[in-house]
């Protein structure tokens, strides 16, 4: 069925390539990708690409998520500190990731760690608001019983009550931020820091749209197994759950 | 003969209501004496029972333990009504959580555990995660995590009200023998009067704003005690007319 769709899909495509419904030349051609891609990667374009995007995504995506669930989860267990930040929370959050790509390059030039820091800022409010609700919401009653067996102090009661309980909020945070910073990568990519985001803009740069081609869908590989292997590991660590 | 648990002068008010639930409330509990308290719904059981297990501070008036709390075992331990399984840990994780309080060394961690399954029945269900026990199952590992922090006292909060009345029978036997065997003081609330009086060296009814003892009733019926005798029949309906 799947396949039938896919199928259609590429006839559709086609179609419009050759009776040119957009612009002449901005259409790719389906059946050029394959060759395109076979290009990219004997130029050595690709790969390079592929783990230069890989390093801003794990830095990221790495520093995003523990900032945000560390901050998400300070501010959801101590009132001082929740006081101090909702302010500053409020006025920050609105702001999209990419408006700190001046920033990114004012302070980290067009580098590696800019590419990071934007990708980390929109990974770590996703991570932030998930872990907040998730501790939020842990239900009283296992507070009651951490206190009932002696287990109330702030460190013991967080660590062996709270956190396992909001576990599942908070893995649905990390794994919504493991998309989003896939967003955000090509995004901040396209300004210039080497990456697929970058190859796809000078390969449109040239009219090279099956390469372009090649390089959407080798994010689309790219994150496809991301995803896929933090489910297992969610899996893995959620394996209480009712299923 | 000292008591393990005594409560004295205990006023205890919620923010926010100017009559408070338990007005210089006295009640004090024998080494190794089953006491049940009844009461309609409201009146303030639950309440009392966790002043009792000093999860609730009262206003005024003082609990007393025949000995302090020591780092090997805890004075008092309580059996929720909802069981309150932590779902993220398997049955034995969940007996061994009042244990983690403790300053026991891993194998004497580990001897409890299976000495209060064995006493349990629970032994061959100890891997099993919260979702795959019956409610019958629930209560009774609710029952093992609480003897296996050895206290003096057990406190239980309606136990077996959530499940049915086969199961219901069968709990109250196991209590009973591991009441015996274990010689510990229980203080059982329940809204069953039938079931109190089955249990208990003692009746306590609950009623009124301030909740005060309405009636102390001593059962002397022998043990091992049949159910649905003429004696418990007079019982049930004398102590009823008090509520």
């Amino acid at each position: 069925m799947g396949l039938l769709g896919l199928a259609a899909f590429l006839a559709l495509w086609k179609a419009a390539e050759t009776l040119e419904w957009v612009r002449r030349g901005t259409m790719p051609d389906p059946f050029l990708v394959p060759s395109a891609a076979l290009d990219e990667l004997s130029s050595g374009r690709l790969l390079p690409a592929i783990s230069s995007s890989l390093i801003h995504y794990a830095w990221g995506l790495g520093l995003g998520s523990i900032l945000g669930f560390l901050v998400g989860a300070g501010a959801a267990t101590n009132q001082l500190f929740d006081g101090l930040h909702a302010w500053l929370a409020r006025i920050l959050r609105p702001i999209p990731p990419l408006a700190w790509v001046v920033f990114a390059i004012a302070w980290f030039k067009v580098s590696h760690a800019g590419a990071a820091f934007v990708i980390a800022i929109g990974v770590f409010w996703v991570n932030y608001f998930a872990t907040y609700s998730a501790v939020r919401n842990v239900d009283p009653r296992f507070h009651e019983l951490a206190r009932a067996f002696g287990q109330g102090a702030y460190v013991k009661l967080h660590v062996s009550v709270t956190l396992p309980a909001a576990s599942p909020g908070i893995f649905a945070g990390l794994r919504t931020g493991v998309g989003q910073a896939w967003m955000t990568l090509i995004a901040a990519e396209l300004l210039g820091v080497p990456g697929m985001g970058q190859e796809m803009n000078s390969a449109a740069g040239v009219g090279a749209y099956e390469a372009v081609v090649v390089y959407m869908l080798a994010i689309s590989v790219v994150y496809s197994c991301s995803d896929w292997l933090f489910g297992r590991v969610e899996d893995r660590a959620l394996r209480w759950r009712p299923s | 003969m000292a008591s393990v648990l005594r409560a004295q002068d205990i006023v205890l008010r919620f923010p926010g209501s100017d009559r408070p639930v338990l007005d210089r409330f006295e009640l004090s509990v024998q080494p190794g004496e089953f006491i049940a308290i009844v009461g309609g719904s409201g009146v303030g059981k639950s309440t009392l029972l966790r002043v009792l297990a000093g999860l609730l501070q009262p206003q005024a008036g003082r609990i007393t333990l025949d000995a302090a709390e020591n780092r090997r075992r805890r004075r008092r331990a309580i059996v929720f009504q909802d069981g309150r399984l932590m779902p993220w840990r398997t049955l034995d994780a969940n007996v061994a959580f009042g244990l983690e309080g403790l300053q026991l060394t891993n194998t004497e961690r580990n001897e409890r555990i299976d000495e209060v399954l064995r006493l349990t029945g629970l032994d061959d269900l100890r891997d099993r995660y919260p979702h795959q026990l019956s409610g019958g199952q629930v209560q009774r590992t609710g029952i093992a995590r609480a003897l296996a922090v050895q206290p003096d006292v057990l406190l239980m909060d309606e136990p077996f009200s959530a499940v049915d009345a086969l199961t219901r029978e069968s709990l109250q036997d196991e209590l009973l023998r591991v009441w015996q065997l274990s010689g510990k003081a229980v203080v059982f609330v329940t809204h069953d009067i039938t079931e109190a009086v089955f249990l208990a060296d003692r009746v306590i009814v609950l009623s009124g704003t301030p909740a005060s003892i309405a009636t102390n009733k001593p059962i002397e019926i022998v043990r091992p005690r049949q159910r649905g005798t003429a004696e418990i029949a007079e019982l049930v309906r004398e102590i009823g007319s008090a509520l």
